[in-house]
Protein backbone atom coordinates (compact mmCIF):
# COMPACT_ATOMS: atom_id res chain seq x y z
CA UNK A 1 0.00 0.00 0.00
CA UNK A 2 2.28 2.77 -1.29
CA UNK A 3 1.31 6.44 -1.19
CA UNK A 4 -1.78 5.63 0.80
CA UNK A 5 -3.89 8.61 1.88
CA UNK A 6 -6.65 8.26 4.43
CA UNK A 7 -9.68 10.45 5.05
CA UNK A 8 -12.47 10.17 7.60
CA UNK A 9 -15.78 9.23 6.02
CA UNK A 10 -18.43 11.96 6.13
CA UNK A 11 -20.89 9.22 7.16
CA UNK A 12 -19.56 8.90 10.69
CA UNK A 13 -19.72 10.86 13.91
CA UNK A 14 -16.78 10.66 16.29
CA UNK A 15 -15.87 12.00 19.70
CA UNK A 16 -12.73 11.70 21.83
CA UNK A 17 -13.87 10.44 25.24
CA UNK A 18 -10.99 10.09 27.66
CA UNK A 19 -8.34 7.95 26.00
CA UNK A 20 -10.82 6.43 23.55
CA UNK A 21 -12.12 7.67 20.24
CA UNK A 22 -15.72 6.54 19.98
CA UNK A 23 -17.05 6.43 16.43
CA UNK A 24 -20.59 5.85 15.26
CA UNK A 25 -21.45 4.85 11.75
CA UNK A 26 -24.29 7.08 10.62
CA UNK A 27 -25.44 4.51 8.11
CA UNK A 28 -26.17 1.65 10.49
CA UNK A 29 -25.59 3.20 13.98
CA UNK A 30 -22.81 0.72 14.76
CA UNK A 31 -20.35 1.88 17.44
CA UNK A 32 -16.59 1.50 17.29
CA UNK A 33 -13.89 2.34 19.77
CA UNK A 34 -10.28 3.17 18.95
CA UNK A 35 -7.33 2.96 21.33
CA UNK A 36 -4.78 5.76 21.71
CA UNK A 37 -2.60 4.84 18.73
CA UNK A 38 -5.57 4.25 16.45
CA UNK A 39 -7.14 7.53 17.67
CA UNK A 40 -3.99 9.40 16.68
CA UNK A 41 -4.12 7.92 13.18
CA UNK A 42 -7.84 8.71 12.98
CA UNK A 43 -7.31 12.34 13.96
CA UNK A 44 -4.52 12.66 11.37
CA UNK A 45 -6.68 11.23 8.57
CA UNK A 46 -7.02 14.48 6.64
CA UNK A 47 -6.87 12.94 3.17
CA UNK A 48 -3.74 14.94 2.37
CA UNK A 49 -1.04 13.38 4.54
CA UNK A 50 0.42 10.02 3.43
CA UNK A 51 -0.09 7.21 5.93
CA UNK A 52 3.69 6.67 6.03
CA UNK A 53 4.15 10.29 7.14
CA UNK A 54 1.43 9.98 9.79
CA UNK A 55 3.13 6.90 11.22
CA UNK A 56 6.61 8.44 11.19
CA UNK A 57 5.72 11.95 12.36
CA UNK A 58 2.87 11.26 14.75
CA UNK A 59 2.79 7.66 15.93
CA UNK A 60 6.55 7.09 16.22
CA UNK A 61 7.04 10.54 17.73
CA UNK A 62 4.55 9.84 20.48
CA UNK A 63 4.93 6.12 21.11
CA UNK A 64 8.06 4.01 21.46
CA UNK A 65 7.49 1.72 18.48
CA UNK A 66 9.51 0.37 15.58
CA UNK A 67 8.55 2.37 12.46
CA UNK A 68 8.15 -0.66 10.19
CA UNK A 69 6.07 -2.60 12.70
CA UNK A 70 4.01 0.53 13.37
CA UNK A 71 3.44 1.04 9.64
CA UNK A 72 2.37 -2.57 9.13
CA UNK A 73 -0.06 -2.26 12.06
CA UNK A 74 -1.36 1.04 10.69
CA UNK A 75 -1.94 -0.48 7.25
CA UNK A 76 -3.93 -3.29 8.83
CA UNK A 77 -5.95 -0.84 10.92
CA UNK A 78 -6.86 1.53 8.09
CA UNK A 79 -7.77 -1.47 5.92
CA UNK A 80 -10.22 -2.67 8.57
CA UNK A 81 -11.67 0.80 9.11
CA UNK A 82 -12.08 1.25 5.36
CA UNK A 83 -13.86 -2.12 5.11
CA UNK A 84 -16.33 -0.88 7.70
CA UNK A 85 -16.87 2.36 5.80
CA UNK A 86 -15.28 4.57 8.44
CA UNK A 87 -12.21 5.63 6.42
CA UNK A 88 -11.72 6.41 2.76
CA UNK A 89 -8.44 5.21 1.19
CA UNK A 90 -6.92 6.72 -1.93
CA UNK A 91 -3.60 6.64 -3.76
CA UNK A 92 -3.70 10.38 -4.35
CA UNK A 93 -4.13 13.20 -1.85
CA UNK A 94 -7.69 14.47 -1.65
CA UNK A 95 -8.34 17.60 -3.72
CA UNK A 96 -9.89 20.71 -2.28
CA UNK A 97 -13.58 20.49 -1.45
CA UNK A 98 -15.96 22.12 -3.98
CA UNK A 99 -16.35 25.11 -1.64
CA UNK A 100 -12.60 25.54 -1.27
CA UNK A 101 -12.13 25.18 -5.03
CA UNK A 102 -14.73 27.88 -5.64
CA UNK A 103 -12.90 30.19 -3.28
CA UNK A 104 -9.67 29.48 -5.13
CA UNK A 105 -8.13 27.75 -2.12
CA UNK B 1 -46.03 24.71 32.55
CA UNK B 2 -49.77 25.16 32.76
CA UNK B 3 -52.33 22.43 32.40
CA UNK B 4 -55.01 23.99 30.27
CA UNK B 5 -57.61 21.96 28.48
CA UNK B 6 -57.87 22.62 24.77
CA UNK B 7 -61.18 24.19 23.80
CA UNK B 8 -61.08 23.75 20.04
CA UNK B 9 -63.88 21.34 19.12
CA UNK B 10 -61.93 19.69 16.30
CA UNK B 11 -58.35 19.89 17.43
CA UNK B 12 -56.23 19.24 20.46
CA UNK B 13 -52.76 20.65 20.99
CA UNK B 14 -50.56 18.13 22.78
CA UNK B 15 -47.49 19.81 24.18
CA UNK B 16 -44.70 17.52 25.35
CA UNK B 17 -41.23 18.87 26.05
CA UNK B 18 -42.34 22.38 25.08
CA UNK B 19 -43.05 21.17 21.54
CA UNK B 20 -46.73 21.59 20.63
CA UNK B 21 -48.32 19.19 18.15
CA UNK B 22 -51.85 19.94 16.99
CA UNK B 23 -54.02 17.00 15.99
CA UNK B 24 -57.20 17.44 13.98
CA UNK B 25 -59.98 14.94 13.62
CA UNK B 26 -63.59 15.09 12.51
CA UNK B 27 -64.48 12.44 15.06
CA UNK B 28 -65.52 14.20 18.26
CA UNK B 29 -65.61 10.98 20.28
CA UNK B 30 -62.03 10.21 19.37
CA UNK B 31 -61.00 13.77 20.10
CA UNK B 32 -62.42 13.34 23.61
CA UNK B 33 -60.43 10.11 24.00
CA UNK B 34 -57.29 11.98 22.96
CA UNK B 35 -58.03 14.78 25.40
CA UNK B 36 -58.50 12.25 28.19
CA UNK B 37 -55.36 10.32 27.26
CA UNK B 38 -53.18 13.44 27.19
CA UNK B 39 -54.86 15.38 29.97
CA UNK B 40 -52.12 17.42 31.64
CA UNK B 41 -50.28 17.76 28.33
CA UNK B 42 -52.94 19.76 26.49
CA UNK B 43 -52.25 23.35 25.60
CA UNK B 44 -54.59 26.20 24.69
CA UNK B 45 -52.12 27.50 22.10
CA UNK B 46 -53.77 28.09 18.75
CA UNK B 47 -50.60 27.78 16.72
CA UNK B 48 -48.38 24.71 16.69
CA UNK B 49 -45.31 24.08 14.59
CA UNK B 50 -46.62 20.60 13.80
CA UNK B 51 -50.12 19.89 12.51
CA UNK B 52 -51.44 16.37 12.08
CA UNK B 53 -54.69 15.42 10.40
CA UNK B 54 -56.01 12.12 11.77
CA UNK B 55 -57.92 9.98 9.28
CA UNK B 56 -59.59 7.27 11.28
CA UNK B 57 -60.13 3.86 9.72
CA UNK B 58 -61.96 0.74 10.82
CA UNK B 59 -60.02 -1.39 13.31
CA UNK B 60 -57.57 -3.68 11.58
CA UNK B 61 -54.22 -3.77 9.93
CA UNK B 62 -53.07 -0.48 8.41
CA UNK B 63 -49.64 -1.64 7.32
CA UNK B 64 -47.90 -4.97 6.91
CA UNK B 65 -44.92 -3.62 8.89
CA UNK B 66 -44.81 -5.20 12.35
CA UNK B 67 -41.84 -3.16 13.57
CA UNK B 68 -41.82 0.59 13.17
CA UNK B 69 -40.37 1.55 9.82
CA UNK B 70 -39.37 5.16 9.21
CA UNK B 71 -38.21 6.48 5.85
CA UNK B 72 -37.48 9.91 4.46
CA UNK B 73 -37.06 11.62 1.15
CA UNK B 74 -35.32 14.84 2.21
CA UNK B 75 -38.11 16.66 4.07
CA UNK B 76 -40.93 14.15 3.54
CA UNK B 77 -41.08 11.49 6.25
CA UNK B 78 -43.17 8.39 6.48
CA UNK B 79 -43.54 5.99 9.37
CA UNK B 80 -45.56 2.82 9.52
CA UNK B 81 -46.38 0.15 11.98
CA UNK B 82 -49.17 -2.43 11.86
CA UNK B 83 -51.62 0.00 13.44
CA UNK B 84 -50.78 3.34 11.82
CA UNK B 85 -49.20 5.19 8.95
CA UNK B 86 -47.77 8.70 9.28
CA UNK B 87 -46.78 10.99 6.42
CA UNK B 88 -45.17 14.22 7.54
CA UNK B 89 -43.39 17.14 5.89
CA UNK B 90 -40.68 18.46 8.19
CA UNK B 91 -40.50 21.74 6.27
CA UNK B 92 -44.17 22.73 6.54
CA UNK B 93 -44.73 20.79 9.77
CA UNK B 94 -47.91 19.29 8.31
CA UNK B 95 -48.75 15.65 8.23
CA UNK B 96 -51.42 13.02 8.01
CA UNK B 97 -52.02 9.92 10.11
CA UNK B 98 -54.11 6.89 9.19
CA UNK B 99 -55.07 4.82 12.21
CA UNK B 100 -58.05 3.32 13.96
CA UNK B 101 -59.67 5.12 16.89
CA UNK B 102 -57.06 3.96 19.37
CA UNK B 103 -55.11 6.60 21.35
CA UNK B 104 -52.19 4.20 21.75
CA UNK B 105 -51.58 4.30 18.00
CA UNK B 106 -51.32 8.05 18.34
CA UNK B 107 -48.83 7.46 21.15
CA UNK B 108 -46.57 5.66 18.67
CA UNK B 109 -46.92 8.48 16.16
CA UNK B 110 -46.04 11.11 18.76
CA UNK B 111 -42.96 9.21 19.95
CA UNK B 112 -41.64 8.97 16.40
CA UNK B 113 -42.33 12.62 15.63
CA UNK B 114 -40.61 13.76 18.81
CA UNK B 115 -37.49 11.71 18.03
CA UNK B 116 -37.29 13.38 14.62
CA UNK B 117 -37.88 16.89 15.93
CA UNK B 118 -35.73 16.51 19.05
CA UNK B 119 -32.68 15.35 17.11
CA UNK B 120 -32.41 18.82 15.59
CA UNK B 121 -33.03 20.49 18.96
CA UNK B 122 -30.19 18.88 20.87
CA UNK B 123 -32.34 16.23 22.49
CA UNK B 124 -33.55 12.65 22.39
CA UNK B 125 -36.00 10.22 23.93
CA UNK B 126 -34.51 7.59 26.21
CA UNK B 127 -35.80 4.28 27.56
CA UNK B 128 -35.57 5.60 31.09
CA UNK B 129 -37.54 6.57 34.15
CA UNK B 130 -37.08 10.09 35.44
CA UNK B 131 -38.01 11.65 38.69
CA UNK B 132 -37.85 15.22 39.93
CA UNK B 133 -36.83 15.97 43.50
CA UNK B 134 -35.96 19.33 45.05
CA UNK B 135 -36.03 20.99 41.63
CA UNK B 136 -33.56 18.54 40.10
CA UNK B 137 -34.18 15.64 37.75
CA UNK B 138 -32.69 12.16 38.05
CA UNK B 139 -32.77 9.85 35.04
CA UNK B 140 -32.61 6.04 35.35
CA UNK B 141 -32.03 4.15 32.13
CA UNK B 142 -31.61 0.52 31.28
CA UNK B 143 -32.86 -2.33 29.24
CA UNK B 144 -36.29 -3.84 29.69
CA UNK B 145 -36.49 -5.41 33.14
CA UNK B 146 -33.60 -3.39 34.55
CA UNK B 147 -35.87 -1.74 37.10
CA UNK B 148 -37.15 1.55 35.64
CA UNK B 149 -40.64 1.03 36.98
CA UNK B 150 -39.31 -0.40 40.25
CA UNK B 151 -37.10 2.58 41.02
CA UNK B 152 -39.96 4.92 40.16
CA UNK B 153 -42.25 3.07 42.55
CA UNK B 154 -39.61 3.22 45.30
CA UNK B 155 -39.06 6.99 44.94
CA UNK B 156 -39.46 9.06 48.13
CA UNK B 157 -42.85 10.63 48.77
CA UNK B 158 -41.58 14.12 47.96
CA UNK B 159 -40.46 13.08 44.46
CA UNK B 160 -42.44 13.88 41.31
CA UNK B 161 -42.66 11.25 38.60
CA UNK B 162 -41.73 12.56 35.15
CA UNK B 163 -42.05 9.14 33.52
CA UNK B 164 -41.44 5.49 34.33
CA UNK B 165 -40.81 4.54 30.71
CA UNK B 166 -39.69 7.17 28.18
CA UNK B 167 -37.59 10.11 29.33
CA UNK B 168 -37.53 13.32 27.37
CA UNK B 169 -34.06 14.86 27.40
CA UNK B 170 -33.30 18.18 25.80
CA UNK B 171 -30.57 20.79 26.02
CA UNK B 172 -31.49 24.33 27.02
CA UNK B 173 -28.52 26.71 26.71
CA UNK B 174 -25.81 25.14 28.88
CA UNK B 175 -27.93 22.62 30.77
CA UNK B 176 -29.89 19.49 29.99
CA UNK B 177 -33.51 19.28 31.09
CA UNK B 178 -35.72 16.25 31.67
CA UNK B 179 -39.38 16.81 30.85
CA UNK B 180 -42.37 14.86 32.03
CA UNK B 181 -44.05 12.70 29.40
CA UNK B 182 -47.42 10.98 29.06
CA UNK B 183 -45.62 7.83 27.88
CA UNK B 184 -46.06 5.37 30.71
CA UNK B 185 -44.80 1.85 31.36
CA UNK B 186 -45.90 -0.78 33.83
CA UNK B 187 -46.78 1.87 36.40
CA UNK B 188 -49.55 2.94 34.02
CA UNK B 189 -49.30 6.40 35.48
CA UNK B 190 -48.48 9.28 33.21
CA UNK B 191 -45.79 11.71 34.27
CA UNK B 192 -46.29 15.23 35.53
CA UNK B 193 -46.00 17.95 32.91
CA UNK B 194 -43.00 19.69 34.46
CA UNK B 195 -39.29 19.88 33.74
CA UNK B 196 -36.06 20.24 35.70
CA UNK B 197 -32.31 20.35 35.09
CA UNK B 198 -30.80 16.87 35.07
CA UNK B 199 -28.55 16.43 38.13
CA UNK B 200 -27.42 12.87 37.39
CA UNK B 201 -28.06 9.92 35.13
CA UNK B 202 -28.00 6.31 36.38
CA UNK B 203 -27.52 3.11 34.41
CA UNK B 204 -29.72 0.61 36.24
CA UNK B 205 -28.48 -2.88 36.97
CA UNK B 206 -30.31 -5.15 39.42
CA UNK B 207 -27.81 -6.78 41.81
CA UNK B 208 -27.59 -8.51 45.24
CA UNK B 209 -26.48 -5.26 46.93
CA UNK B 210 -26.61 -1.50 46.39
CA UNK B 211 -23.57 0.09 44.82
CA UNK B 212 -22.97 3.22 42.77
CA UNK B 213 -19.93 4.01 40.62
CA UNK B 214 -19.15 6.82 38.20
CA UNK B 215 -18.90 5.53 34.63
CA UNK B 216 -16.18 6.55 32.21
CA UNK B 217 -17.41 8.87 29.47
CA UNK B 218 -16.94 6.23 26.79
CA UNK B 219 -18.82 3.55 28.78
CA UNK B 220 -21.61 6.03 29.55
CA UNK B 221 -22.02 6.98 25.89
CA UNK B 222 -22.06 3.33 24.81
CA UNK B 223 -24.65 2.41 27.44
CA UNK B 224 -26.85 5.43 26.77
CA UNK B 225 -26.88 4.92 23.02
CA UNK B 226 -28.32 1.43 23.57
CA UNK B 227 -31.28 3.03 25.33
CA UNK B 228 -31.94 5.95 23.00
CA UNK B 229 -35.17 5.66 21.02
CA UNK B 230 -34.34 6.21 17.44
CA UNK B 231 -36.29 5.00 14.47
CA UNK B 232 -34.99 6.91 11.48
CA UNK B 233 -32.20 5.52 9.35
CA UNK B 234 -31.07 9.01 8.51
CA UNK B 235 -27.33 9.69 8.66
CA UNK B 236 -27.64 13.34 9.62
CA UNK B 237 -30.04 12.65 12.49
CA UNK B 238 -27.94 9.71 13.72
CA UNK B 239 -24.93 12.04 13.92
CA UNK B 240 -26.93 14.69 15.76
CA UNK B 241 -28.18 12.20 18.36
CA UNK B 242 -24.67 10.83 18.86
CA UNK B 243 -23.34 14.34 19.44
CA UNK B 244 -26.17 15.13 21.89
CA UNK B 245 -25.49 11.99 23.91
CA UNK B 246 -21.76 12.81 24.04
CA UNK B 247 -22.59 16.37 25.03
CA UNK B 248 -24.90 15.23 27.85
CA UNK B 249 -22.18 12.93 29.18
CA UNK B 250 -19.76 15.84 29.17
CA UNK B 251 -22.10 17.93 31.33
CA UNK B 252 -23.90 15.51 33.64
CA UNK B 253 -22.38 12.67 35.71
CA UNK B 254 -23.46 9.20 34.65
CA UNK B 255 -23.33 6.42 37.25
CA UNK B 256 -23.75 2.67 37.15
CA UNK B 257 -26.32 1.94 39.84
CA UNK B 258 -26.48 -1.64 41.07
CA UNK B 259 -29.45 -2.02 43.33
CA UNK B 260 -31.70 -4.31 45.27
CA UNK B 261 -35.37 -3.46 44.86
CA UNK B 262 -36.06 -1.66 48.12
CA UNK B 263 -36.16 1.97 49.25
CA UNK B 264 -32.55 2.00 50.47
CA UNK B 265 -31.40 2.45 46.87
CA UNK B 266 -32.57 6.06 47.04
CA UNK B 267 -29.92 6.73 49.70
CA UNK B 268 -27.37 6.41 46.88
CA UNK B 269 -29.08 8.91 44.59
CA UNK B 270 -27.60 12.40 44.81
Amino acid sequence: MKNCYIARSPMVAARQLGSEMVIMSATDSTLFSLNEVASLIWKSADGATPLREIVNDKVCAEFDVDPEIAFADAERLVGELAERGLLLLTNEPAGPSPVEAERGL
Amino acid sequence: MSKVAAVDAQAAVIKIGDIPIRVFTDDRDFLRMVQDRYAGFLSSETHAGIDLRLDLTAPGQISSEEEVRVASDTVRWSAERGDFRLDWDSETGRGQVRQSANPYSLDGVLRILHTLVLARRAGFLLHAASVMRNGRAFVFFGRSGAGKTTISRLAPADATLLTDEISYVRRDAEIYLAYGTPFSGELAKIGENVSAPIAAVYHLVQAPENRVALMTSADAVRALLESVLFFAEDAELVKLVFQSVCDLVGRVPVYRLEFVPNRTVWDLVL
